[in-house]
């Protein structure tokens, strides 16, 4: 693999990572902060 | 010069085309132009795709383009932190801080200030993120006149180019407000993915020796630490850490990154979009510092002359790119990296007109109507482009300027947290602020901070610890009214026991 990918691939890994981490944690500590509102039910 | 007129073409054509197509829609549905909202936030109506993209690309600047390159240079793969602080920065926008402004249909950053520690606040951080804002729009200035610079090798000058750019960013928002930004960032991602994909595929074929060179010159000269993302040992707590704090606690609450997030069509559009603005802006950064780290091999190596070794950080990626790629690729990328600059300035001066309109001409005019709300946002649109171009040649660096604007909002974000979960008290606020901002003054114009030994310290941490620690003693100690979703949150649970009763 060039170096190119094995960088690519590993900052690619890093982002979605992150994302999932945080999707993770915002279910988990803002989930008594939902919104009210009709239009985002 | 005909690399710089194919991309000044692409830039009239996706501009002029998406503003047309808006325009005459707008025509059709009567309703939408006498509408201030229409013009700022789109009738909160964007799609998920638009959201993510214009989110993604609203902080997605001349950093990303040439201070990544710049810092690869220097310290290699592990520059690429910076645009991965930008991933972090997206999340905290999309799952909190964007969520919260729409959720309470703010269409301006100090609207929400207003809403939790009142107008008079409101009004200094209407000031302060009026000039952070400006801040960061004449960096996207002086950046557009790097790329022209470079699109026509030196035959048009800096400023010039600062002009011209200038002036096709003022188009980029003028006509159709927020929906323009977005629909022409849609179309901007896809072609500077395109470019980012093709540019890289053929400077991989065109290297000498390919990455596989690069990877030995570094391995073999003692600089492995180059071509690993955590780099050198420390530099991804003193750089990585360093990033990701001071982009997400400035730009988590900036009205460029919320912008987006008060014109999307409900929260879970927000929260959707995150899939899209944090890969289309963290993989840009990918590019740009493996760009950096192949010009560097290539200079080492003497494959690559750079005209002056003092400023080969800066100027090494773009005449890598020159000199290796062939003429329509470099349109194509130089094309890509203007879209990217040209997004942000479009937003900059979107949040600036906002700012004036919604916050400064409403104090005179409280009544003023949707129509002129976005008459004086266009006119501050223009105003604010023009000023920044005119102030643009006279900047410091583009990442040390970055960082100074951000410490403005540090204590802006901290005190919104404590007002919406805690406790809404003006005092606290007000010496936070105070404080916080007297404190950048004295760091960036005396040497008071050197005369006590903290002038190694930058200053976004600066106001970061002063947020955290005397925010949370004054917060603790000073009288206010319970945090603004805490009083949501009882008034429900109270309206719910009186229903049962």
């Amino acid at each position: 693999m060039s170096l190119f990918m094995s960088l690519f691939l590993q900052c690619v890994g890093l982002i979605f990572g992150i994302v999932i981490v945080f999707q993770i944690c915002g279910k988990i500590f803002l989930k008594d902060y939902q919104s009210d509102l009709e239009e985002d039910k | 010069m005909g690399i710089f007129i194919a991309v000044i073409l692409y830039e009239i054509i996706s501009i002029g085309g998406v503003s047309l197509f808006l325009l005459y829609r707008q025509k059709k549905q009567q309703h939408a132009i006498e509408s201030g909202d229409s013009f700022i936030t789109s009738n909160r109506d964007l799609p998920t795709a638009i959201v993510g993209v214009s989110m993604a690309l609203a902080v997605l600047g001349a950093v990303h383009v040439f201070g990544i390159m710049e810092m690869a240079w220097g310290m290699g793969a592990v520059s690429i932190w910076f645009s991965i602080a930008h991933v972090v920065l997206l999340c905290v926008i999309c799952l909190c801080t964007g969520r919260w402004v729409r959720r309470m249909r703010v269409s301006t950053v100090p609207e929400l200030i207003q809403n939790l520690f009142g107008k008079k606040l409101a009004l200094i951080c209407t000031c302060v993120i009026a000039g952070q804002t400006f801040a960061i729009l004449t960096m996207e200035v002086q950046a557009l006149g790097i790329v022209f610079n470079a699109l026509t090798r030196n035959a048009v000058g800096i400023t010039t180019g600062a002009v011209i750019g200038g002036i096709i960013g003022i188009f980029y928002v003028i006509f159709a407000g927020m929906k323009e930004i977005g629909w022409v960032n849609l179309i901007n991602t896809i072609v500077m993915y395109l470019g980012l994909i093709v540019g890289m595929i053929f400077l991989s074929g065109l290297l000498p020796g390919g990455w596989t060179a690069v990877e030995n010159h570094y391995v073999s000269t003692g600089q492995e630490s180059m071509i690993n993302i955590f780099g050198a040992p420390g530099m991804f707590l003193s750089f990585g850490v360093a990033n990701i704090i001071a982009v997400t606690f400035a730009q988590g609450i900036s009205q460029m990154g919320l912008q987006t997030s008060m014109a999307a069509k409900n929260e879970k559009t927000i929260i959707k979009a995150l899939w899209i603005a944090a890969p289309v802006n963290g993989i840009f950064g990918i590019f740009t510092m493996a760009m950096g780290i192949a010009a560097k091999s290539l200079v080492e190596t003497g494959n690559l002359e750079v005209a002056n070794m003092d400023v080969a950080a800066k100027t090494a990626g773009a005449t890598m790119i020159m000199n290796y790629l062939p003429s329509w690729l470099i349109a194509w990328l130089l094309a890509a990296f203007l879209g990217a600059i040209l997004s942000t300035f479009a937003i900059t001066t979107m949040g600036i007109g906002a700012l004036f309109s919604k916050n400064i001409y409403t104090l005179k005019y409280p009544n003023a109507t949707g129509a002129e709300q976005t008459k004086i946002t266009r006119i501050f649109i223009v105003i604010s482009g023009i000023v920044a171009i005119a102030v643009s040649s006279f900047l410091p660096e583009i990442i040390n300027g970055a960082n100074w604007a951000f410490a403005w909002l540090c204590p802006i974000f901290w005190n919104v947290i404590y007002g919406l979960f805690w406790k809404r008290s003006q005092k606290a606020a007000g010496i936070v602020f105070a404080v916080s901002w007297i404190l950048v003054l004295l760091w960036t114009y005396t040497p008071v901070p050197y005369m006590l030994g903290l002038g190694g310290i930058p200053v976004p941490f600066v106001t970061l610890g002063v947020s955290i620690v005397l925010g949370v003693i004054l917060y603790a100690t000073l009288p206010g009214e319970v945090g603004y979703f805490k009083q949501k949150k009882l008034d429900a649970a109270k309206e719910l026991l009186g229903g049962n009763k």
